[in-house]
C-alpha cells in the first residue's frame, strides 16, 4: 500500500488524539519537535514505535530508535517512507 | 491469601513502586500476573521524596485519584546548601503542573499494591523468591520456573510463567543469580537517618516556616553537603505529615573515621546533625524521635544486562545511584512501565522477542546512565555510557532538560553531565530558574 505525505500525516496526527498521553487531541505541525515540546515523552516513545509499526506495517529496528528519526512527524514520515515498498 | 497457582504470564518479584505497577499494566493488557512481596505490606521503606514525574505513571495505572485522595504533603521544588552557597528551585518555574511529594513510602508503596490486587494480578505476601529457572525461557517452550519459599516454611515450590520481572530492589534475586551487577567500587558509601517532629522548614519562597504551616505552604526538600564530606557527603531534610525525615549520605570511609569507637550511631547521627548551622535553626523546636535512627551501607551499581530471554530488571534491581536528585522511584515506575509494554509485544511477536529486548535495553540503559552522569561524583563514563547519555538527554522535553540542567547547577556534582549535556536553551532556562537562597544564620 502507498500513502501520500498528507495520509502519513494524517494518520500520524491519530496516534496523537488517541495515544500519547496527557495531551489530549492537538494538532501537531510536521516540523514541531514532538520531544523537545514534551508531546512524545518516554512513554509514548514506546507506544509511538508500536504505533507506526502496527498501522503503516513496517518494522523499526532497534538502532533506528534514534532522536532523528523521532524528532519530529516529517522525521518519522521520513522513516516509514523508507520502509515502504516503492 | 488463595493458594499459589501452578503458573502465569508473567511472575514479578517485589511488591514496591516497580513491582506493583509493572503487575497492574500487565494485568490491564489481559496477562496473569502473580506479584511475590517477601515481607506484607505496610512496610517500612525510606525515600520519600518523588518528582512530579511520578503522576503520569499513576495515571497510566489508574491509582492517581487514590494517591491524591491520600493528602500527601506537595512538595514545591529543591533548597541546596552546596559548599556555601545556597540556591533554591521551584518545579512551578520550570511548568509542572502536578505536584512532586512528600511521602510516607509505607502508604505509598501500599496504595500502589492495594492497587496491583484490585487490578486482577494474584498477590502472595511473605514469600520470598529464591531463583528461577531460565533455561527453557523463550525455546518453543517458553517457560520460566520461578522458586519460592513462603517465609517460614522450610521447603521451596515452583510457578511456572513466560516471563519473570525483577523488582526486588537492592536484592536484585536475578540479576545477582545472573551476575549482572557491577558494583561502583568507588562509591561505597553510607546512608543514616532518623526522624523529628516539629522541624521548621524551608519553603519555595526561600523563607523558613514552622512545622504547622506545612500543610499550607508547601515544603521545598532541603538538602545540604556535610562539611569535610570530600564533596559528596551530604544530608536530606525532607518534610512528612507528622515528623520530618533527615538522612546523611556519607562515604563508608568517612563514616568510620568520625564517629568514636564507644560513640552510638544516633549519637554520631545528632551530632553531625548539629554541625550546621541551617539544620540546627529548622531544628530549634524540633523533637528527635527516640529510636527512629536507621542506617545502611551501600553502593551505587548497575546491571550490564537489563533483560535477556525471559527476564527483564526493574528498577533498584537494574541500577541504583547516589538518591540526591530523587529519581529512584520515576525510574522504577518507568521501567515498570517499558516492561510491560515490551512483555505484551515480545508475547504478541515472538519471532522479533530479540529486537523488542533490545529496545527496552538501550532505553532503560540510557536513562540510567543520564542519572548516573548527574549524581555521581567525579563520575566517568565509558564512551558507549556517554552516548548513552546524551541520546537519553536528546530523547527529553525541553521541561525535562532544563530540570536537569538546573539538578546539576545546584551542586558540583554534575561535571561529568554538564560535559555531555548539548541544550543551550534548556541551560539558559534552568540557569534563570535557579534563584539564590538568602537566609540569615545569625
Amino acid at each position: 500500500m502507498s500513502y501520500s505525505d498528507q495520509q502519513i500525516f494524517d494518520t500520524l496526527a491519530r496516534f496523537f488524539a488517541q495515544e500519547a498521553t496527557g495531551q489530549g487531541a492537538i494538532a501537531v505541525a510536521p516540523d514541531t519537535d514532538i520531544i523537545g515540546e514534551g508531546l512524545v515523552d518516554s512513554l509514548a516513545i514506546f507506544k509511538l514505535i508500536a504505533f507506526v509499526e502496527e498501522t503503516f506495517g513496517v518494522t523499526i529496528a532497534p538502532d533506528e530508535v534514534l532522536l532523528e528519526n523521532f524528532q519530529t512527524l516529517r522525521a518519522v514520515r521520513n522513516l516509514i517512507v523508507k520502509k515502504l515498498p516503492a | 491469601m488463595s493458594a499459589v497457582p501452578e503458573s502465569c504470564d508473567v511472575a514479578v518479584i517485589g511488591g514496591g513502586p516497580a513491582g506493583s505497577l509493572a503487575a497492574t499494566y500487565l494485568t490491564g493488557k489481559g496477562y496473569s500476573v502473580a506479584l511475590f512481596e517477601r515481607q506484607k505490606h505496610p512496610r517500612y521503606q525510606v525515600g520519600e521524596s518523588l518528582l512530579p514525574d511520578v503522576w503520569k505513571y499513576c495515571d497510566a495505572a489508574g491509582v492517581s485519584d487514590a494517591i491524591a485522595a491520600e493528602g500527601f504533603l506537595r512538595k514545591a521544588g529543591g533548597s541546596v546548601d552546596w559548599n556555601g552557597e545556597m540556591r533554591r528551585l521551584s518545579f512551578g518555574d520550570f511548568g509542572y503542573t502536578r505536584p512532586a511529594l512528600h511521602v510516607e513510602r509505607d502508604r505509598f508503596d501500599h496504595i500502589l499494591f492495594e492497587r496491583a490486587r484490585a487490578s486482577g494480578a494474584w498477590i502472595g505476601e511473605e514469600i520470598a523468591v529464591l531463583g528461577a529457572d531460565l533455561s527453557r525461557a523463550e525455546d518453543d517452550e517458553s517457560e520460566v520456573s520461578v522458586s519460592y519459599r513462603p517465609v517460614g516454611e522450610s521447603s521451596a515450590s515452583r510457578i511456572r510463567c513466560r516471563y519473570v520481572v525483577d523488582a526486588s530492589g537492592q536484592t536484585g534475586v536475578i540479576g545477582r543469580q545472573l551476575g549482572l551487577r557491577v558494583f561502583d567500587e568507588g562509591f561505597r558509601f553510607m546512608s543514616v537517618w532518623g526522624y523529628f517532629t516539629n522541624s521548621s522548614y524551608l519553603a519555595a519562597d526561600g523563607q523558613i516556616y514552622p512545622a504547622q504551616s506545612v500543610r499550607e505552604v508547601p515544603p521545598t526538600t532541603y538538602v545540604s553537603a556535610l562539611p569535610q564530606g570530600d564533596g559528596w557527603a551530604w544530608l536530606w531534610h525532607i518534610m512528612l505529615r507528622e515528623s520530618t525525615s533527615i538522612g546523611l549520605v556519607i562515604p563508608k570511609a568517612w563514616a568510620s573515621e568520625t564517629k568514636g569507637s564507644d560513640e552510638s550511631w544516633e549519637a554520631w547521627f545528632l551530632r553531625q546533625c548539629r554541625a550546621l548551622p541551617l539544620l540546627q535553626r529548622l531544628l530549634a523546636d524540633a523533637t528527635f524521635c527516640e529510636g527512629s535512627v536507621r542506617l545502611v551501607r551501600n553502593y551505587s551499581y548497575r546491571s550490564n544486562r537489563v533483560t535477556g530471554p525471559g527476564f527483564f530488571l526493574l528498577g533498584d534491581a537494574a541500577g541504583f545511584v547516589d538518591p540526591i536528585f530523587s529519581v529512584g522511584v520515576v525510574f522504577g515506575m518507568y521501567s515498570a512501565y517499558a516492561a510491560a509494554h515490551t512483555i505484551d509485544r515480545c508475547l504478541r511477536q515472538r519471532a522479533r522477542r530479540d529486537e523488542h529486548r533490545s529496545i527496552f535495553s538501550s532505553q532503560v540503559q540510557a536513562r540510567l546512565e543520564l542519572s548516573r552522569s548527574l549524581a555521581l561524583p567525579y563520575y566517568q563514563a565509558s564512551d558507549a555510557g556517554h552516548a548513552k547519555a546524551r541520546e537519553a538527554m536528546g530523547f527529553s522535553s525541553m521541561q525535562a532538560q532544563a530540570l536537569m540542567y538546573a539538578a546539576s547547577l545546584l551542586t558540583d556534582r554534575s561535571g561529568n553531565f554538564d560535559s555531555m549535556a548539548d541544550s543551550p536553551a534548556a541551560h539558559r532556562a534552568a540557569t534563570e530558574r535557579v534563584r539564590p537562597l538568602d537566609i540569615p544564620l545569625k
